[in-house]
């Protein structure tokens, strides 16, 4: 039998709800302020999907990008598209099919939420302009509905955005004749030779509900199935942790004063930051077991892991070393993390260095350019890149150089080179350049790790 | 219909897991099998129609023990139901199960033509299953077999919580679980526990229904040790 949410009420719940509301006293035994529990969940095989629990309801977001030609009117930009599906095993009142009014209400209320409040970055999904960008799409399932769609929703898709992470693109260089690709061919990197990269978002926009009682006067936040039935309004407020309001939505009910509006807009603000903060929180959980799965796989690979943390320290080493501050402080927070998995920082700061296609001088030349990206406007030193490859490589590093331009490498070269040395085996560099040799081809047991590098990369 | 052979039992194994379809036991020649729910007769075996815990009364009738959220009415359940629709004789009331039940006007203690209690739509009301059938609309009534109120009736002014039949059963027995009594010890409030999955808890103040209605959606799996712990810190709670 389809069942109405309205008639899931009777009368004397809903007589006892208002009664017992007057007291200040919610049917679950929050205060009228009060979320119910949230919690995060995060598949461990899977970037982009969350699924969130708010109290008894349930949802479920997975976000999935696709490499394709742009909108005519926006050759530059990504795009960002919502779906919210309400299964009927999420509740009675759910039907199969086409979406219904509550799906679609749900679906704008996402779209102007993280879309038309511009949270998500769409231009730096740009991978070349009038021709390549990503479409990225967030499917939202709701799993279990006991109130409060719209929180439950906004909260998984952000969750399942910040979560997510797209691979790597590159562009062949417009000159041509390089590695073989055509002019302005698309690379993807897959995760394991470069480290996907995660969405830019601008601000965290929350939602926040509101159910009304008595012509406005008393209020609940997170109003459960029941509430909500019983409410005479809702009222959702989507708000930043920095307390900007990105939108307002209230569908339909009585209508409220503007003190009474002003003063639950103030609320709904401190509420999206506490959320926020949770949020933040179980990603960074999130995050370190990402980080720690990799550092097993690449063990397994057949890096012990002394080995592994040891060239990964080195690694970071040469990322400020090179000069790039900004790359640095993006990185900022991850950095201890990509640090221990040696990854995107160390990666792409040292161009093609750390990779056996860093060994001689023509590859390392190659990977000079792929990582002057356009739309990067980092410049590598190429001092900084011989250093690194000429470390890496061993012996061989001596006859490299001579195919890359004269300017002494420097203070630059000693520097890097010496870090190397110092920080993979733990000891204060001296600066002479002579030490260099010594770093490079010192003892067998530096070159055995050197060595078990290679197969990494590959 | 031919069933794939299984393993014939002459006497059923009490107490053990089984899944729907599951022959329990051979049904004999000649005698009397007392049997409950969750079991129907299908040729000569007597079978499972939901997963649980095969178990038998001390009157020796054969039941499945087993925990569901969606209401099939039989009769003789006490139910909780809210009325969906009024008609001049009848009323249609949802019971959570596949079809709304109907429950006659005249069906309450002491009600003739003239002087009948006047239920709306959206009323609840706790009534006995008469009669539940595969091919007809469920029958309730709000009166026990001798025409008495014996409790049945409109309820008033309260809180209604969802719970599975494993909780209900829990709920009904006797003597009753420690959570009730915990909270009987300590609280007056009313309980009209409902064998679809709804129960009622009313005639108290707010505080106290809150109370008992979360307390007793907690309780399902609580050992009595947990179950009088529980209740302890939610009065600590209400009283600081």
């Amino acid at each position: 039998m389809q069942r109405d949410l309205d008639t899931l009420l009777s009368n004397s719940e809903r007589n006892f709800i208002l009664k017992a509301l007057k007291e200040e006293q919610r049917i679950d035994g929050r205060r009228p302020f009060d979320y119910r529990k949230i919690q995060y969940q995060f598949p461990a095989d899977e970037d982009g999907s969350a699924t969130v629990q708010l109290g008894a309801t349930r949802v479920m977001a997975v976000v999935t990008a696709a490499l394709e030609a742009p909108f005519p009117d926006r050759p530059n930009e990504g795009s960002l598209r919502f779906n919210v599906e309400l299964s009927p095993m999420a509740s009675p009142a759910f039907e199969v099919g086409r979406p219904g009014e509550a799906a679609l209400e749900a679906m704008r209320l996402l779209e102007r939420a993280l879309r038309d409040s511009r949270a998500v970055d769409l231009e730096a999904l740009c991978v070349l302009v009038g021709q390549k960008v990503w479409h990225v799409r967030v499917d939202v399932h709701v799993l279990d509905h006991a109130g409060n769609l719209a929180d439950a929703a906004g909260l998984a898709a952000l969750a399942a955005l910040m979560a997510f992470r797209r691979p790597e693109a590159s562009v062949a260089p417009g000159g041509g004749g390089g590695g073989g690709g055509e002019r302005g061919a698309v690379t993807l990197h897959a995760p394991d030779v470069r480290e996907p990269l995660p969405l830019s978002l601008h601000h965290l926009p929350l939602a926040v509900t509101f159910g009304l009682f008595e012509g406005g006067e008393a209020v609940v936040l997170d109003p459960s199935l029941k509430e909500a039935a019983a409410a005479a309004g809702m009222l959702t407020v989507i708000a930043t942790t920095h307390g900007e309001v990105c939108a307002l939505h209230k569908p339909g009910g009585i209508g409220i004063s503007l003190s009474q509006t002003m003063r639950l807009v103030r609320v709904a603000c401190a509420k999206a930051a506490e959320v926020a903060e949770g949020l933040r929180a179980a990603l960074r959980g999130h995050e370190t077991a990402r980080v720690a799965r990799r550092v097993c796989r690449r063990g397994a690979q057949g890096a012990d892991a002394g080995a592994l943390l040891d060239d990964a320290a080195g690694a970071v080493a040469v990322v400020p070393g090179l000069g790039d501050p900004g790359r640095a402080a993006a990185a900022a927070g991850g950095a201890h993390l990509d640090a221990l998995a040696g990854s995107s920082g160390a990666r792409n700061g040292s161009g093609g260095a750390l990779e056996p296609g860093g060994m001689d001088s023509s590859d390392a030349e190659e990977g000079s350019r792929t990582s002057a990206r356009p739309g990067e406007p980092r410049k590598l030193p190429r001092a900084g890149l011989v250093a690194a490859a000429a470390v890496v490589g061993g012996a061989r590093a001596r006859q490299g150089p001579s195919s890359l331009p004269e300017q002494a490498p420097g203070d630059n070269f000693e520097a890097i080179a010496a870090m190397i040395a110092g920080a993979a085996q733990g000891r204060p560099h001296s600066g002479d350049a002579l030490d260099l040799q010594a770093a490079v081809k010192p003892k067998s047991g530096k070159r055995a790790k050197v060595r078990k590098w290679q197969p990494l990369g590959t | 219909m031919s069933l794939a052979p299984q393993q014939a039992l002459a006497s059923p194994v009490e107490n053990t897991v089984v899944g729907p379809g599951d022959s329990v036991l051979v049904l004999p020649e000649a005698g009397q099998v007392r049997v409950g729910a969750g079991l129907h007769a299908d040729g000569g075996h007597l079978r499972t129609t939901r997963p649980g815990i095969l178990r038998r009364t001390k009157a020796g009738k054969l039941w499945v023990q087993g925990r569901q959220i969606r209401y099939i009415p039989a009769a003789g359940d006490a139910v909780v139901g809210t009325v969906v629709e009024r008609h001049s004789d009848a009323y249609n009331v949802d019971l959570g199960g596949p079809f709304a039940a109907v429950l006659p006007a005249l069906a309450f203690e002491g009600a003739t033509r003239r002087n009948r209690p006047n239920l709306t739509p959206g009323d609840l009301v706790y009534a006995r299953v008469t009669a539940a059938s595969r091919d007809a609309d469920p029958e309730i009534t709000c009166t026990d077999a001798s025409g008495k109120g014996a409790g049945f009736g409109p309820l008033q002014e309260g809180l209604v919580l969802t719970c599975s039949s494993a909780l209900v059963r829990q709920l009904l027995a006797s003597p009753p679980p420690p959570v009730v009594a915990a909270l009987g010890a300590a609280l007056a409030f009313e309980l009209a526990v409902g064998q679809n999955g709804r129960v009622w808890v009313g005639n108290a103040d707010s505080s106290t229904v809150v109370l008992v209605a979360n307390a007793l959606a907690n309780s399902e799996r609580l050992s009595p040790g947990q179950a009088h712990l529980m209740v302890k810190k939610l009065l600590a709670s209400v009283q600081a």
